[in-house]
């Protein structure tokens, strides 16, 4: 496992989702949610093994142009050499379209869901981005 | 005092002063959210750089002498308003001596004194009584002994005189003593003129409210007291009793007891709060800096036997013996107050919205307690309540680059705005019971949740009511216990009274050891609105170990499907190595707190 500083890994982390955005080619709104840290799961607390983790999203799009922002993304992250590992609909009731892709060199990986509120609310429907490294551990 | 000044004197001029004071409070206190909220913010997003940090440390400086002089000018105008309220009666015993004078043809002295005609039944000798002078007494025995030689005397105006003159002097003596009073703490509440605010400053605002508290006892028992144990909508319907003059003063002279109360505004408990916290953090400091450091020579070698060992030295044994303990706790706590501190700080990065510190105690039930809210709950559409588990405490409250459990709820703002951008939402830490400190025995008690339940359902309800005073509705509203915080969170639900309204509407648990029901139903939700997960940390110690100590009914815990709730999926199902338990869950748990039931991946 690398040795990394966390602040430094973030900045990545929000490189790669810039990269992805644009690969949407979307003119919404995006929230602006900065990229946070947080624990690896099969690490004890002492042992300082973080990730980082970029939640945000893309919304006041049509859902149609959502739609082929997500077959953008399919086939623009693997023009990139990502590797796409999931491309189909997740597990929820709603089975919204999903796409898991892992970076070269394995340094990021990130979800991507299709979330259609019309049949649900009057929320938003928007594309959901979830971008994360691989685990370090923390120079302090 | 004596009687010209007391009688030119208007008691309402010191009102109208506390008026000018309170105002001042309250644009200080604008100008400090205007710093705090927008330009600190605008600066940390747009600015990068040493010199950037610099400034926004600056700016940080003046937002803390906005908040210094907001806590100040409350504070003399509540002295102000006491003050005022004391003379106004002085000012009234004397308006009604001199009133009573005049109907019975009485002539007050300048001195005080009091003056009658000759008058009465005239005596055997056919002479009407003489008039007289008489001096106001204030002792009980004097103005006794004075009353009874009144009494003798044949001429009635005589004693009427006595009476007037014992109310005056009596004016008079309060009045002096009023101004007695209030001239030094009055003189106390002036500030140094440097710019900066220093632990002795904060520290000497906390010795001012109580000066102020204590001296202002008698204007502050004149208002309405908030109800004892009362119900959150008793705090609520008090606040709202009060007028704005009555409302400043209770925040100045006493905001432990206004930031502790369910059911006020958020915003109301967060400026009450954060006075207790910057004075609380002052006097600690102080106390810490007052005691001598450990010495450096804390070890040494000794050789007893064949081996040499290391031992503490003497002299650091010395000091150990007599700071170690206060030492240690007082550390403990600073760097706890810091964690919540670097929160605030923290406010404006990204979409981060403010924090609403609606709970603070460094003593608490032993842990402390600390209730913090990301964004407004009062005003957001979904309020989740994160309680945290076995080892939580105040001194680690925001431990380690994740930001510990203070961290946890703001990753749960950040997961929930991800999907619902456009709603408000406040995730809330909240941290007001003895969580155990080690899993075995501690954690397998049901003790620490029975304590603390009951407060949890307080402060929901509470939550529940200044919702509904502040949005004339409730938020959709989920509470979430992770490890031992899960019992905490079923006792909670199975405490209280049927006839109050139902203040959640989702519960979500997180590696639960059991949570004293034997079936999801009986939480109060609904079956449907029970989530539960396994969770990564020490889950199946906890989870098990749980089991078997009987912290669940029936040897039932959450992810039992015999519990009857929904579990959702913790694990990465072959997603990759990417995708750990912490990311599933989080997002699980956005998913039922926004209310987005359609997009929760169950197991």
């Amino acid at each position: 496992m690398k040795t990394r500083k966390s602040e430094e890994v973030r900045a990545e982390v929000e490189e790669a989702s810039s990269r992805i955005f644009e690969i949407m080619a979307l003119t919404g709104k995006t929230t602006n949610t900065r990229a946070a840290t947080v624990r690896c799961s099969d690490y004890a607390e002492d042992e300082d093994v973080y990730r980082a983790r970029h939640p945000w999203s893309v919304y006041n799009v049509p859902v149609p142009e959502l739609r082929k922002a997500m077959t953008r993304l399919s086939e623009g992250l693997r023009k990139e050499g990502w590797t796409i590992t999931k491309d189909g609909v997740d597990d929820s009731q709603a089975k919204a379209p999903q796409i898991v892709a892992e970076s070269k060199g394995a340094e990021y990986s990130v979800d991507l869901r299709l979330l259609d509120q019309t049949k649900y609310s009057n929320n938003p429907s928007l594309i959901e981005v979830t971008v994360v490294s691989a685990c370090y551990r923390s120079k302090q | 005092m004596d009687l010209a000044t007391l009688k030119a004197l208007k008691p309402a001029e010191y009102s109208e002063a506390a008026d000018g004071y309170r105002s001042t409070a309250k644009m200080a206190s604008a100008a400090k959210d205007d710093i705090e909220h927008r330009i600190a913010v605008a600066m940390r997003t747009q600015l990068k750089g040493k010199a950037a940090e610099e400034a926004v440390g600056q700016v940080a400086l003046v937002g803390q002498n906005f908040h210094y002089i907001q806590t100040q000018c409350g504070l003399i105008g509540t002295a102000l308003e006491a003050f005022s309220y004391e003379l106004e009666a002085a000012k009234r015993k004397l308006d009604t001596a001199l009133a009573h004078a005049r109907t019975a043809g009485l002539t007050v002295n300048p001195d005080g004194s009091v003056t009658y005609p000759a008058g009465g039944e005239k005596s055997e000798d056919g002479k009407t009584p003489p008039g007289g002078t008489v001096n106001g007494l204030t002792d009980g025995t004097a103005s006794a002994v004075g009353r009874q030689a009144a009494n003798f005397d044949p001429n009635p105006k005589h004693r009427l005189a006595q009476d007037c003159a014992d109310l005056i002097a009596s004016a008079l003596k309060d009045a002096t003593e009023a101004d007695e009073k209030w001239a030094p703490k009055l003189r106390a509440l002036k500030a140094d003129d440097d710019l900066t605010v220093s632990a002795e400053d904060w520290a000497d605002t906390s010795s001012d409210t109580k000066g102020v508290s204590t001296a202002g006892e008698e204007y502050l028992n004149s208002l309405p007291r908030p109800p004892k144990d009362g119900s959150p909508a008793d705090n609520a319907q008090w606040w709202k009793s009060l007028s704005p003059e009555e409302q400043a003063a209770w925040l100045a002279a006493d905001p432990k007891a206004v930031g502790g109360l369910n059911g006020l505004p958020a915003t109301v408990r967060d400026e009450a709060n954060r006075v207790v916290f910057n004075e609380t953090r002052a006097r600690l400091e102080l106390e810490l800096d007052a005691m001598p450091k450990p010495p450096a020579n804390e070890w040494t070698w000794i050789t007893a036997g064949p081996y040499p060992s290391k031992v503490h030295t003497d002299e650091w044994m010395d000091w150990h013996r007599e700071y170690g303990d206060r030492y240690t706790q007082l550390s403990q706590t600073l760097s706890g107050m810091e964690y919540i501190q670097n929160r605030f700080d923290r406010t404006g990065t990204g979409d981060l919205p403010e924090a609403y510190l609606l709970g603070f105690d460094t003593g608490g039930l032993g842990d402390g307690k600390v209730i913090l809210a990301n964004g407004n709950p009062d005003e957001a559409n979904h309020v989740a309540v994160y309680v945290p588990g076995t080892y939580s405490g105040l001194d680690k409250i925001g431990e380690g680059e994740d930001h510990g459990d203070l961290g946890r709820a703001e990753r749960l703002w950040d997961e929930s705005h991800k999907l619902m951008p456009t709603s408000a939402i406040s995730t809330i830490t909240w941290l007001d019971y003895n969580a155990p400190d080690s899993i075995v025995p501690q954690a397998t008690n049901g003790e620490y949740a029975e304590e603390g339940g009951p407060r949890l359902y307080d402060f929901m309800q509470g939550n529940r009511e200044a919702h509904m005073n502040t949005s004339d509705s409730a938020a959709h509203t989920t509470v979430i216990g992770h490890s031992y915080g899960s019992t905490v969170v079923g006792v909670s639900a199975q405490s209280g009274n049927w006839r109050d309204p139902s203040a959640v509407d989702d519960y979500i648990f997180a590696g639960s050891p059991g949570v004293q029901a034997d079936h999801a139903a009986d939480l109060g939700a609904g079956a449907d609105h029970v989530w539960a997960m396994g969770a990564p940390w020490d889950d199946q110690v906890v989870r098990q170990g749980g089991r078997l100590m009987g912290l669940g009914d029936s040897l039932t815990i959450p992810t039992d499907e015999r519990f009857g709730g929904n579990v959702m999926r913790s694990d990465s199902d072959g997603h990759g190595g990417f995708w750990d338990e912490n990311s599933t869950s989080l997002r699980n748990q956005a998913a039922v707190l926004t209310g987005n039931y359609q997009w929760v991946e169950r197991e």
